[in-house]
């Protein structure tokens, strides 16, 4: 947003707010797809989505190092996790000593295990917890203002889960990201799987929407738009080509009473990260981008893609593109594609 | 109330029947005409040991603190002089000094030869003994270089007076004392012996009548006991005659003889009038004299509220001189963040030496008001016409006042005296209104007003992909007065105040994205009782009812916030004073407070001072690269009502004329949190010598937790009361008579303040406790040039430490609003012909903020999650900016049309806020506030 219309709309601000309590924001420059000069750690996947007891599950992260970092300059990964019984908690706030206090106050069989996950470019977690873990974690102090109601911790035996950290260093400079990952019942039957977005990416001129060859440069200056096609079972109601299309992922398993199975749906979200260049804001799906969705007025057709608008005015070169796949229960999938961008004739 | 007087030079030669007296005189020598001034500004401003004229309005409070920060027209009392009590207009009426030797000033040989006639106005300062103390000259002559001030000082340097009297005591006053220099019109002429009698009728030569009126130019005021001069003829030929106008300004010269004439009259304050007239045998020649007043300027029409004060820190404001401080928009509370103690905010809101906005209160007449300023300190929701003066309490208050630990703002009413039908028409940027007032009969005055904002208008029109926001507000207000005489005096207010705001988007362009509403009314009455001077008693009863509602229209369902609260207040209070004997006096009544709450609300949980995280509003609005983590919201449907009852007594000790001692005591109690409190305070004052006086003050002072903290939903109903203990020492210094120098340590500890528990506490404890603590140490110094030769400022400067200590934390960390250093400088020069500018300059510490340390990346929300640091353990740049203001006054006939143009933040200084990365790694400042901004207003009275 401009500075100086912000300016003059903080009078209405002062106007209006400063007795009544509305706030003034100033957005961020920055766009989250662009990719700059930080190194970024844009995504965790856990192979297998969800964690079962006695599986072991390794953790993979996607590392965006910013050009002119040498390729000889290894990262270094520090993986750990810690107790999750709120999923949106992230803060780790029971301290190690504090859940090992409880963990051997309630004399679980196993021992406590460690916060720390190794220091591969791949972590690994085994679900060695007690069944008894859930009761325990959930059942420890919060603190204040957190629902502490029976529902908020049934709530939290549902969803329990582990907060994956990893921390990454390389070039000088450090990345620190957290997921979610759901532990499951040793007997559950819907099990997660990540989606795959590891279908063709194409780039079509957006004027014309005229496909080029895969792998072909972009001329700079010439806005394309970048299509990719992801292995997502989808469902698109033929009836009304207006509602959102939905992809089957898996079957509830609670039933009414005496009926059927009843459906349920999951929706997907894509994001977009660019190296170079900047999506055009009004057509990219970026964060907020997904099957179903529409955003900006700008709808999503074809569920079974999802694409964006580069407006390719940075200084030719190498250019990468991230799209990342997200489920609605912390499965993630990702796909990177280079091209290279060459001069305006 | 000192009276004018005119003392009248020459002889009577003979006496005409008029209306008023009319004396013929001889231009003998050059006059010089000596008036004692309508003074009650000037009064206002007391040298050392001088006390203060009686209140035109006794009123429920005291005047002027001493010691406090500067105000033109509420300057501080006598420092070095011990309060002494006065119960009320009828029994505390200043008699006012009479002269006893006359000394004649020696007109300027030049001046004189030159024919220059000028008048000078003198403030005197004249002690308990009728001796001339000093002489200051508050308004010079024209033309200067004539030596008419040095002639006027000399003269009053010599004269003698019969002491002011209070209650029968001498005591110091200043006055205003006019000098008017007036050349030889002719030579010294004996007056002619009246023919003898010889029995036989003398043919009357022919005449005519010459009546008419001297009226103020602009308002249409009646000149009242103005002396009318005529004169004709030169030499032996040379005659004259002179009268005063009675209560309507109207004169009559009778029997006058038949040819031109010359009329004069030259009222202090006022422009000369020097017309001709025209009579004819047996017809009467009828004109009016519009007069325009030297200056229209507002000051010098300011009369203070005489009564002598018991408070140590307590200072008054005028509202009329108030709304003309430039950078505040006539925004009274904007000029009270000008004093010392008071510290600076982004909202303007109320910290008053380190105590947080809601451990101070607002009152208007002493009812609680939700807000008197539409929209923050914008514009006020009381008309400028119906506000007296503005009370400000920094600490250490009476025991009269509880329910608060900080400090107190007390809006008092206007004493409703209208002299004539009147009003005024006010147009500006935010709002239009209007304002009538009108004496009914003898007893009786009414006023009413009414306001509307069109601000919405102009901003209606936002640019595409913004958010517009419309706000509008309007009040109405009816206040009568009834006073049948100085024992009774009866007042009623109704008020009705509305605020509105909207916030529009294009993504959402029919239904309002926000909506925010504060409407509330008022009724108030109050009775005055004042049988004897030893007896005093006041009564003030208000009934009102708000509403807030709030509703935020995102997900457009029913998980949207919003807040519907209903509010209703019954507050009474009386209060009565007796003084016993000549050393003591006490004063003691009862406080009830009666709330009724009826809520339902769906709201993110309120955010504790001190536990602000990046993307919450902060002191310091730091800004974040993202957005901040959803809050799940609280719900509440509540309904409560809770009384406050309280007793309070204050003996006031006089064990010598310079020494003043206030022990008192409040009991209360509090409903809500079913408590008892028992506050002890005492204050004292101290004089040394005749420039110089010693104070302070110790107490105790107790409030309840806002309803929500004390909500079961929302907060913990088992909170208790919040405490804090004031002290308070001072000096206060009178190095001239128009300047006043204050020093003032305080200290101040705070105890039970409501608190959010450390996060390790345990889940099943409240959300809130009384478990924080806090302590504020500071300085404040004021030093105030009161209205004198044209020019009036102030400057203060508050150096200070607050610091607070949440339930469970080991160590103390920076208040929200701590600002080490705050400076205002402000000052104001009237030019000729009406023209007024003013300036004022603010410099304050930066605003405090929790930087952000770190961040972590939530990898599934997409989204930097940022780390903060130590509470307020960061600060921004430090802020000042320049305001200005200019105004201009016409004088028409029948009105008067004035027109100010303010400039905030003259040369566009912003505030700093902290704008992060994405991933908060790197800072940027960027400016936010409001950058030059002019305000243009015209206002037209009549």
């Amino acid at each position: 947003m401009s500075r100086d219309r912000n300016d003059y709309r903080c009078l209405a601000v002062l106007v209006c707010g400063v007795a009544l309590g509305c706030q003034f924001k100033i957005e961020p420059d920055e766009s989250n797809d662009q990719l700059g000069d930080t190194l970024r750690v844009l995504a965790i996947r856990s192979e297998p989505a969800d964690v079962a007891p006695t599986e072991t599950a390794e953790f993979e992260a996607l590392v965006y190092a910013p050009q002119g970092c040498s390729v000889d300059d290894a990262a270094e990964y520090s993986w750990s996790w810690c107790p999750l019984r709120d999923p949106s908690d992230l803060s780790c706030a029971i301290a190690e000593d504090d859940a090992r206090e409880a963990w051997e106050a309630q004399q679980l069989d196993a021992p406590f295990p460690s916060y720390a996950l190794g220091a591969a470019e791949i972590g690994a977690f085994t679900h060695a917890l007690p069944a008894e873990s859930a009761t325990l974690l959930c059942a420890l102090p919060k603190g204040p203002g957190r629902d502490t109601s029976d529902a908020a911790f049934d709530a939290c035996l549902a969803e329990i889960g582990l907060s994956v950290r990893v921390s990454v260093t390389r070039c000088g400079q450090t990345a620190v990201a957290v997921k979610r990952v759901p532990l499951v019942a040793e007997d559950a039957e819907y099990r997660n799987t990540n989606p795959n977005p590891a279908g063709p990416l194409t780039f079509r001129t957006a004027d014309a929407d005229t496909p080029l060859d895969a792998g072909a440069a972009l001329t700079a200056g010439i806005n394309y738009i970048g299509r990719a096609e992801y292995e997502v079972p989808v469902e698109c109601p033929t009836d009304d080509p207006a509602a959102p299309c939905q992809s089957e992922l898996f079957v509830d398993e609670d039933k009414s009473e005496g009926g059927e199975p009843t459906t349920r749906s999951e929706e997907l979200r894509a994001s977009w990260y660019l190296t170079k260049g900047r999506a055009t804001l009004e057509e990219v799906t970026q964060s907020l981008g997904g099957f179903g969705e529409t955003i900006n007025g700008f709808g999503l057709p074809d569920p079974a893609e999802s694409y964006v608008v580069l407006e390719n005015e940075s200084e030719p070169g190498d250019e990468r593109l991230f799209i990342l796949l997200f489920d609605e229960r912390g499965g993630v999938g990702w796909a990177e594609h280079a091209f290279r961008v060459e001069p305006t004739e | 109330m000192v009276t004018g007087r005119t003392v009248t030079v020459g002889n009577v030669a003979k006496r005409q029947r008029t209306t008023a007296p009319q004396s013929r005189i001889v231009f003998a020598v050059p006059r010089v005409v000596r008036s004692v001034a309508v003074a009650s500004a000037l009064l206002a401003a007391l040298p050392a040991g001088v006390a203060r004229a009686a209140a035109p309005e006794p009123s429920s409070e005291d005047g002027p603190s001493a010691d406090e920060a500067p105000s033109a027209e509420a300057p501080p009392s006598d420092p070095a002089r011990p309060e002494e009590e006065t119960p009320a207009a009828a029994a505390g009426q200043l008699v006012p000094p009479t002269l006893t030797k006359d000394v004649q000033p020696i007109y300027p040989a030049r001046a004189e030869a030159e024919g220059i006639a000028a008048a000078v106005v003198v403030d005197i300062d004249i002690d308990a003994s009728g001796n001339v103390e000093g002489v200051s000259v508050a308004q010079s002559a024209e033309p200067t270089g004539y030596g008419f001030d040095e002639a006027a000082i000399a003269a009053a340097e010599q004269l003698k007076f019969e002491p002011a009297r209070v209650d029968g005591e001498a005591v110091p006053v200043r006055i205003g004392y006019r000098f008017g220099f007036e050349p030889r019109l002719v030579e010294p002429t004996p007056v002619a012996p009246p023919e003898p009698d010889t029995g036989e009728p003398a043919e009357a030569p022919p005449s005519g009548e010459l009546w008419g009126t001297l009226k103020e130019r602009g308002t249409r005021l009646p000149l009242v006991g103005i002396k009318v001069t005529v004169f004709r003829g030169a030499g032996s030929e040379a005659e004259g005659f002179e009268t005063e106008t009675d209560g309507e300004g109207s004169f009559r010269f009778n029997n006058l003889g038949v040819g031109v004439w010359r009329v004069l009259a030259d009222p202090e304050g006022y422009y000369p009038v020097r017309e001709t007239e025209s009579l004819h045998a047996g017809e009467r020649t009828s004109s009016r004299y519009l007069i325009e007043r030297r200056s229209y300027n507002k000051y010098d029409v300011i009369i203070e509220s005489q009564r002598v004060h018991r408070e140590v820190s307590r200072s008054v404001i005028d509202a009329r001189q108030a709304e003309r401080i430039p950078g505040t928009f006539g925004d009274v509370l904007g000029v009270v963040q000008s004093f010392p103690g008071v510290a600076r905010t982004v909202a303007n809101q109320l910290v008053v030496r380190g105590s947080a906005p809601e451990d101070s209160k607002v009152f208007l007449n002493g009812a609680a008001v939700p807000l008197l300023y539409h929209f923050g300190n914008l514009r006020s929701v009381m008309p400028a016409g119906m506000v007296e003066n503005v009370q400000f309490y920094s600490g250490n208050f009476s025991v009269e006042y509880g329910r608060v630990t900080g400090g107190i703002v007390d809006i008092e009413l206007r004493d409703l005296q209208p002299k004539k039908v009147g009003g005024y028409a006010d147009l500006n940027i935010f709002d239009g209104g209007a304002y009538l007032q009108a004496p009914l009969g003898e007893d009786f005055a009414l006023a009413v007003s009414a306001r509307r904002s069109y601000i919405d208008l102009f901003l209606g029109a936002g640019a595409a992909n913004q958010r517009v926001v419309q706000p509008r507000y309007f009040d109405v207000h009816t206040l009568a007065s009834y006073r049948p005489n100085p024992k009774h005096h009866a007042r009623m207010l109704f008020m009705f105040s509305g605020d509105r705001r909207e916030l529009y988007s294009d993504e959402q362009p029919d239904t309002p994205e926000e909506v925010e509403v504060i409407r509330f009314f008022r009724t108030m009455a109050e009775y005055r009782y004042v049988p004897s001077d030893r007896f005093e008693n006041e009564l003030k009863v208000s009934f009102g009812r708000d509403w807030v509602d709030s509703e935020i229209n995102v997900a457009l369902d029913e998980t949207d916030p919003f807040s519907d609260i209903v509010y209703y207040q019954t507050h009474l209070r009386d209060a009565a004073r007796v003084r016993l004997g000549r050393y003591f006096a006490l004063r003691g009544g009862v406080d009830l407070l009666l709330e009724h709450t009826d809520q339902s609300l769906r709201m993110a949980p309120a955010v504790l001072e001190g536990h602000h995280e990046v993307g919450d509003p902060q002191p310091g609005d730091v800004e974040v690269g993202t957005d901040a983590p959803t809050i799940q919201p609280l719900t509440s449907s509540s309904k409560g009502t809770a009384y406050s009852s309280a007793a309070f007594a204050e003996l006031e000790i006089t064990p010598h004329e310079t020494t003043l001692l206030l022990p008192g005591l409040r009991l209360d109690h509090f409903s809500r949190t079913d408590e008892f409190s028992v506050s002890p305070r005492f204050t004292a004052r101290q004089k040394i010598g005749e420039r110089w006086a010693v104070k302070g003050g110790v107490g105790l002072f107790t409030q309840e937790p806002p309803y929500n903290e004390t909500d079961a939903s929302l907060g913990n109903p088992d909170l208790g009361l919040e405490k804090a203990m004031h002290y308070s020492a001072g000096v206060v210094a009178l190095p001239r008579p128009h300047i006043n120098l204050g020093v003032t340590g305080f200290y101040k500890t705070l105890h039970n303040l409501v608190s959010a528990p450390a996060a390790t506490a345990d889940e099943d404890g409240p959300r809130y406790t009384n478990g924080g603590e806090g302590r504020v140490i500071g300085m404040e110094v004021s030093a105030r040039h009161r209205l004198t030769n044209n020019f009036f400022g102030w400057l203060s400067y508050t150096l200070s430490k607050a610091e607070r200590r949440d339930d469970g934390a080991a160590a103390y960390r920076r208040f929200d609003h701590d600002q080490t250093h705050i400076l205002t400088l402000i000052g104001s020069y009237q030019l000729p012909r009406n023209w007024e500018i003013g300036t004022r300059f603010r410099f304050v510490s930066g605003n405090l903020y929790t930087p952000v340390v770190s961040a972590v990346y939530d990898a599934d929300a997409e989204r930097y999650v940022p780390v903060s640091g130590a509470p307020n353990s960061d600060r921004h740049k430090h802020f000042h900016q320049l305001d200005l203001r200019i105004d201009k006054r016409w004088i028409y006939k029948k009105w008067t049309l004035n027109a100010y143009l303010d400039i905030q933040n003259v040369y566009s200084r912003r505030e700093e806020a902290t704008q992060y990365s994405l991933d908060y790694s790197q800072t940027t400042s960027s400016p936010i506030g409001l950058p030059i901004l002019p305000i243009l207003g015209v206002r037209g009275e009549f």
